[in-house]
């Protein structure tokens, strides 16, 4: 997704003024406003599972055979795959067997290797965590620190320096600095391994994952540098924070207590988009660097038209994304003592 | 004529500026404040008045070491005995700017305008208030901390529960309060105070100044009021200077000012001034600012000075003493020309009284009956009547959220009535010219028809209160006007009158702007200019009723003086009945003959202007009346405490 | 830290200080010499797309006997396995980056200004629709979603490009949608309802006006988002068909002659990071004219 722009970038809950006069109400607004949360998020999940299942449908040729891929499509094979897949119901009908059963963990079975489809999941699932967890924390460790470096320095070289190479991250497709790095620190340097995810030891896996990691951070960080420096701006900007300064806090406990957590609130609710960087990013990286995670089995099985296998990963990138943004969503009150006691909607 | 000064000058000031010179951190620089002195005793309050521009809230600023990053600053800020400006760098500044230890906070203090964005929405009341003791008093304990927070809070007149409040679970008057709490937190020597009442409804000003006045007594404190409204300065100030476009053109006891300006800027500040006790012929204005900038070299004020001579206007002016006033305290004005033009500039703002108007018998045009409105399931309109007869003035009174503006919007078809009724009587002149509009117009509650609209669109138009959003920013002047006259408002008015359509250079000259503004875009004006191309282009549609919804409020005080003159003027010309909308009581006088005071969605009084102001019968009006700053019977500590339960 | 030079109320001069031969001219900010670095990129760009194919006619003849090389005579950084000159692929390559983000950004500016604008003047319902459309599409990673749907439902450049320009349109309707609702009870839209103007004169002839510049910024944002999507798709090997010129297929297709000839991926690598900054950087700039004009109005 794009970067949206500081000024609208902001979830509803910020945007809303508060409401003048005392806003403490009767009943649990607290309650209220996780019920309805989560209730959203469910409701999403269903939306995009039924976009997930019906791609099976819209994809091109007979379902029968796709499904049953290189297998010879006897007439007795064909039958078989339509009777297991509740093809000749109708389609709302075919959703719900389907649902019913990725509830219970069974997603199918794999047109290609015709394993099941958790499996092979399964099996992939532990390097791609891996990998978004180290991309995740290096790019935490940098964008914020210099996001709030580059706004206290507004408009100066720091500020330009750090911003252009924030806007080059954001601008860099993980492949290509990713071909860069292993090109400058595995071809020319030889420091680390270039492909692979190594021979299974933790180390290795670790020196396998360095450059992975860093090339996944780089786009990530770029976006978070931006989400932070425009959060800090508005707070250095506001006037809270000058009245703070005028009645003498120090500026250090200014900037800890008043700046950054007036800043945390619009960078906690950026993390949806985070995130959805990160996992576009995962697939790339994975494809660059020839690790057999997620986004690798992802793309094997789009190029193989291995539908159940597809399925199945989008759902469980959509279900961790919506996962994602419901805590966050939970989570802001405990930030925004406004929602908390019903000051906004 | 020097009144003695409040108190003798001890040899130390609390506050000292020097030659304060404040500019633009850009190439070439643009100079903001020039060459300011001030003093502050210590326990003196001292005003800072200046209209929008005047370089007043970047001097406190400079002074609490706060200036932004863009302005640098020159000369010399001792406070307390210390140099807070870096004269080398020009940079007081910045989050990480210098500031001597304890300057900021024990020193000084700043209390900031607007209570909505002052306070951090995210930390409750009471830690906001901490954190100023504990910059007072560092290594204060968390229990000492929370003591201390008691006793501000009952000072200003709050619970102690309101520590845990957060501000958005406070009213604006009671943030305000909390804010005060936290600027005092640290026991400052000297506070400044931005406009401290502006942001607040009219109705608890008074109530906020008294609050600071009494806390400055009792602490002994020092208080540098900055401030664009004069009736605030004279009721809180023992001294006050007089900035105008970042030069200090006079200074001395507030009383002297009051009475004897010594410039003549404050002397048409001063004569700009509508009253509440009385009305005047006119008010006498000074010509508006030609053009935007102000002049780079002499008097700035001398562009639109009568007296101003050549020298005026390339002669740098300087401070001197007024008669035979001498030292701290004493009087000093900026203009040349004094004190040779006393006597003229003293004439020549002499305002007359005007002769109370007969009663009017005229047919109404517009009556309101019995209007009901609803936001939300929550009635702000509970049964309203007005009627604005043809041809008068009528005025509507009220604080924020009393209804005058819904009722304002009703009568203007930007919104719909839930109940009652709302009839424009049809044009006497129509039955003459035979065209349309013979029958009276009717609105019920619901959403009109499409021809009903219309017909009250080119009857009724409104001006607006803030100049800047009043006016699309992409269109001219010229094409916002003729797309006015071009309109379906002033399309069906064209039915019924035989005024020819009004060209776009037409409406601007009967406004007082030159044809050639046009061309131009709005940024490219002033907020008084602004203004009058909002009334030009109501103008455009040939309306028979002017809606003003506080038109005036938020237009200095000089040109708010030009826009009510205007308005004076249109409505003898133009035969054009008013509806001025305003919280301001004394815009009312000035501008009406009738007077509706609304409360809570009600009218609690009606009558003629001069009766209800001079005689209120309501227990409200009274109440607004005595809420003015600088009124006789300002509430006491006993109506403070009042409303002090959290 | 900054604050605007007088508070709210004390705005009148900040408009004034303007020099007067500016007198309500509205004028295009400067954009100084990295904006004018990325404008020249801009168009140096733009220029290859249009005549790459024009200079080298001949950029797909294969040379199999040379096969992979390194820079040298007659092919300035080299050739892949099959003998292309590296440069004259790269160049024609130009306009297969450029194409799909410029529809992108133009369609998603449409749709997400259409929908914004609707949502934004109409309230009610439509509002409440098109903001959980724009919520549930913003949460969704662009690329997973163009790589599930365009690789299963196939379609490829084109579909790719459509998908894309739907999935970029949220930003578009957040932020016109956010605009209007800013925007449609200032004094000056309710003048223009108080002279009876139809709906339609004060949303296409007041509203958008103002909100324009600012959507044409994001559209600058969004290109060079697409621009870096699309090279990713061809990368993975969905939309672009294999042989063609394109940045990513060349990426893709020589990144095993990293040994051999480094610049047969760096080139490419290099070409998207340098459009995509470019145009990136155009658009913040663009933003922070129009962020500084509003607060300096």
């Amino acid at each position: 997704m794009t970067t949206t722009s500081p000024a609208t970038g902001q979830s509803p809950q910020t945007s809303a003024a508060p409401s003048p006069g005392p806003a403490r109400r009767a009943g649990h607004p607290l309650a209220a406003y996780a019920a309805r949360r989560l209730a959203a998020a469910v409701a999403l999940l269903l939306v995009v599972s039924l976009a997930v299942f019906a791609l099976l449908a819209l994809a091109p040729g007979d379902l029968a055979r796709t499904l049953l891929g290189t297998r010879s499509a006897t007439p007795q094979a064909l039958a078989a795959v339509r009777s297991a897949h509740h093809l000749d119901d109708p389609f709302l009908v075919q959703y719900w067997h389907w649902l019913a059963a990725a509830l219970h963990g069974d997603l199918g079975v794999s047109v290609r290797t015709g394993a099941p489809v958790t499996q092979a999941v399964g099996d992939r699932i532990g390097l791609t965590l891996q990998l978004a967890l180290g991309g995740f924390v290096l790019a935490l460790l940098a964008g914020i620190p210099f996001g709030t470096l580059a706004a206290l320095r507004r408009g100066r070289a720091t500020d330009r320096i750090v911003q252009g190479l924030g806007v080059i991250g954001l601008s860099a497709p993980a492949f290509a600095s990713g071909l860069l790095l292993v090109h400058l620190f595995a071809l020319r340097a030889d420091w680390l391994p270039a492909f692979g995810a190594g021979d299974g030891g933790t180390l290795d896996r670790l020196r396998h994952l360095v450059l992975p990691c860093v090339a996944l951070a780089l786009s990530v960080t770029g976006l978070l540098l931006k989400l932070t420096r425009a959060a800090v701006l508005r707070e250095l900007d506001a006037d809270h924070t000058a009245f703070a300064l005028a009645r003498g806090v120090p500026p250090r406990e200014v900037l800890l207590r008043h700046v950054l957590r007036g800043a945390l609130l619009p960078i906690a609710t950026g993390a949806g988009l985070v995130l959805a960087y990160l996992v576009a990013g995962t697939v790339m990286v994975e494809a660059t660097f020839a690790l057999p995670g997620l986004g690798r089995l992802l793309v094997d099985s789009v190029t193989y038209k291995d539908v159940p296998v597809v399925q199945a990963v989008a759902l469980l990138a959509a279900s961790a994304v919506i996962t994602v943004n419901l805590v966050v969503d939970l989570l802001t009150p405990l930030i925004d003592p406004r929602i908390r006691t019903g000051g906004t909607r | 004529m020097t009144a003695a000064a409040p108190k003798p000058a001890p040899s130390r000031p609390l506050l000292a500026v020097r030659a304060l010179r404040l500019e633009t951190a850009s190439v070439p620089p643009r100079p903001l404040v020039h060459g300011l002195d001030l003093d502050v005793q210590p326990g003196e309050s001292v005003g800072i008045v200046g209209e929008s521009g005047s370089g007043k809230s970047l001097t406190a600023r400079a002074v609490a070491a706060l200036l932004p990053g863009t302005v640098r600053a020159f000369g010399s800020v001792v406070a307390d005995g210390r140099e807070i400006i870096d004269s080398r760098s020009g940079r007081p500044g910045g989050l990480y700017g210098r500031a001597p230890e304890g300057h900021r906070g024990r020193t000084v203090s700043l209390l900031m305008q607007d209570p909505f964005t002052m306070l951090h929405p995210l930390r409750t009341c009471g830690r906001q208030i901490a954190d100023g003791i504990r910059a007072g008093a560092p290594g204060t304990s968390r229990r000492g901390a929370a003591l201390a927070v008691t006793e501000r809070l009952a000072e200003v007149g709050l619970a102690p529960g309101t520590a845990d409040r957060y501000p958005h679970e406070l009213s604006g008057g009671m943030r305000q309060r909390a804010a005060l709490a936290a600027a005092l937190a640290p026991g400052p020597r000297l506070l400044i105070a931005d406009e401290p009442t502006t942001a607040v409804d009219a109705h608890h000003q008074g109530e906020v100044l008294a609050l600071i006045r009494r806390l400055q007594q009792a602490r002994g404190m020092g208080l540098l009021l900055i401030t664009h409204d004069l009736r605030v300065a004279f009721s809180a100030c023992d001294r006050l200077y007089v900035m105008y476009a970042g030069t200090m053109l006079e200074s001395g006891p507030a009383r002297d000012i009051e009475t004897h300006p010594a410039h003549p800027y404050t002397a048409a500040l001063l004569a700009a001034e509508p009253s509440v006790r009385e009305r005047y012929e006119t008010l006498p204005a000074t010509r508006p600012a030609a053009g935007p900038a102000a002049p780079a070299t002499g008097c700035p004020f001398a562009a639109r000075c009568a007296w101003a001579e050549a020298d005026c206007r390339t002669a740098e002016p300087v401070p001197h003493p007024v008669g035979d006033s001498t030292g701290p305290g004493g009087r000093l004005t900026a203009c040349r020309r004094m004190p040779a033009v006393a006597a003229d500039v003293a004439a020549a703002t002499r305002r007359t009284v005007a002769v109370t108007v007969s009663e009017r018998t005229a047919r109404p045009l517009l009556q309101v009956r019995g209007a009901r409105k609803s936001y939300g399931g929550h009635e702000v309109l509970h049964g309203v009547d007005l009627e604005v007869p043809e041809g008068g003035a009528v005025g509507l009174v009220g604080e924020s959220g009393s209804g005058k503006s819904t009722l304002a919007r009703l009568v203007t078809g930007l919104e719909q009535l839930d109940g009652g009724r709302i009839v424009i009587a049809p044009d006497a002149a129509r039955e003459d010219t035979g065209g349309r509009d013979t029958e009276p117009l009717l609105l019920a509650p619901g959403r009109p028809a499409r021809g009903s609209r219309l017909a009250l669109a080119s009857a009724v138009q409104i001006v607006f209160q803030d100049p800047y959003s009043s006016l699309n920013p992409v269109h001219t002047v010229g094409s916002a006007l003729r797309e006015a006259a071009a309109s379906p408002a002033a399309r069906r008015r064209g039915d019924s009158t035989t005024t020819p359509v009004p060209t776009a250079e037409e409406l601007l000259e009967s406004v007082g702007l030159p044809a050639a503004y046009a061309a131009r875009r709005p940024a490219a004006l002033s907020g008084g200019e602004r203004q009058r191309v909002a009334i030009a282009r109501a103008l455009a549609v040939r309306p028979r009723l002017l809606v003003c919804d506080e038109s005036v409020s938020a237009l200095d005080v000089s040109v708010q003086a030009q826009i009510l003159t205007l308005l004076a003027r249109l409505r003898q010309e133009l035969g054009l009945s008013l509806l001025l909308v305003t919280h301001d009581l004394a815009v009312a006088r000035q501008a009406t003959d009738q007077l509706y005071v609304m409360h809570r969605g009600r009218i609690v009084e009606r009558g003629r202007t001069d009766r209800v102001l001079d005689h209120p019968e309501a227990p409200y009006t009274r109440q607004l009346l005595a809420a003015l700053p600088g009124s006789p019977a300002l509430p006491g500590d006993s109506g403070t405490s009042r409303r002090t339960e959290g | 830290m900054t604050v605007p030079a007088e508070p709210a109320a004390d705005r009148g001069p900040a408009v004034p200080v303007r020099p007067a031969g500016a007198a309500g001219r509205r004028r295009l900010p400067r954009p100084g010499l990295l904006g004018g670095v990325c404008l020249a990129v801009v168009a140096v760009l733009f220029a290859a797309a249009a005549l790459g194919g024009l200079v080298f006619p001949h950029w797909a003849r294969q040379d199999l006997l040379l096969g992979v090389s390194g820079p040298g005579a007659g092919h300035p950084l080299g050739t892949d396995d099959l003998g292309r000159d590296i440069l004259q692929t790269a160049v024609v390559g130009t306009r297969s980056a450029l194409v799909g983000p410029t529809l992108i950004a133009v369609g998603s500016m449409a749709l997400g200004n259409l929908l914004g604008l609707w949502a934004g003047y109409r309230g009610g319902w439509a509002d409440a629709l098109v903001g959980r459309w724009a919520d549930l599409v913003l949460s969704l990673p662009a690329l997973l979603v163009t790589v599930v749907v365009v690789g299963v439902l196939g379609g490829g450049y084109p579909a790719a490009v459509l998908v894309l320009a739907v999935l970029s349109s949220p930003t578009d309707t957040r932020l016109v949608r956010s605009a209007v609702l800013a925007q449609r009870h200032l004094p000056y839209v309710e003048a223009a309802e108080a002279l009876g103007l139809s709906r339609r004169r004060i949303l296409f002839g007041h509203i958008w006006p103002n909100v324009l510049p600012q959507a044409l910024a994001n559209a600058l944002v969004n290109f060079s988002f697409a621009l870096v999507a699309l090279s990713s798709l061809s990368f993975l090997g969905i939309g672009v068909p294999p042989g063609a010129a394109d940045w990513g297929r060349m990426l893709s297709e020589n990144q095993t002659l990293m040994y051999d000839n480094p610049a047969a991926t760096l080139l490419p690598a290099l070409l998207v990071v340098t459009a995509a900054t470019a145009v990136n950087l155009l658009g913040d700039r663009a933003q922070d004219a129009l962020d500084l004009r509003a607060r300096t109005r």
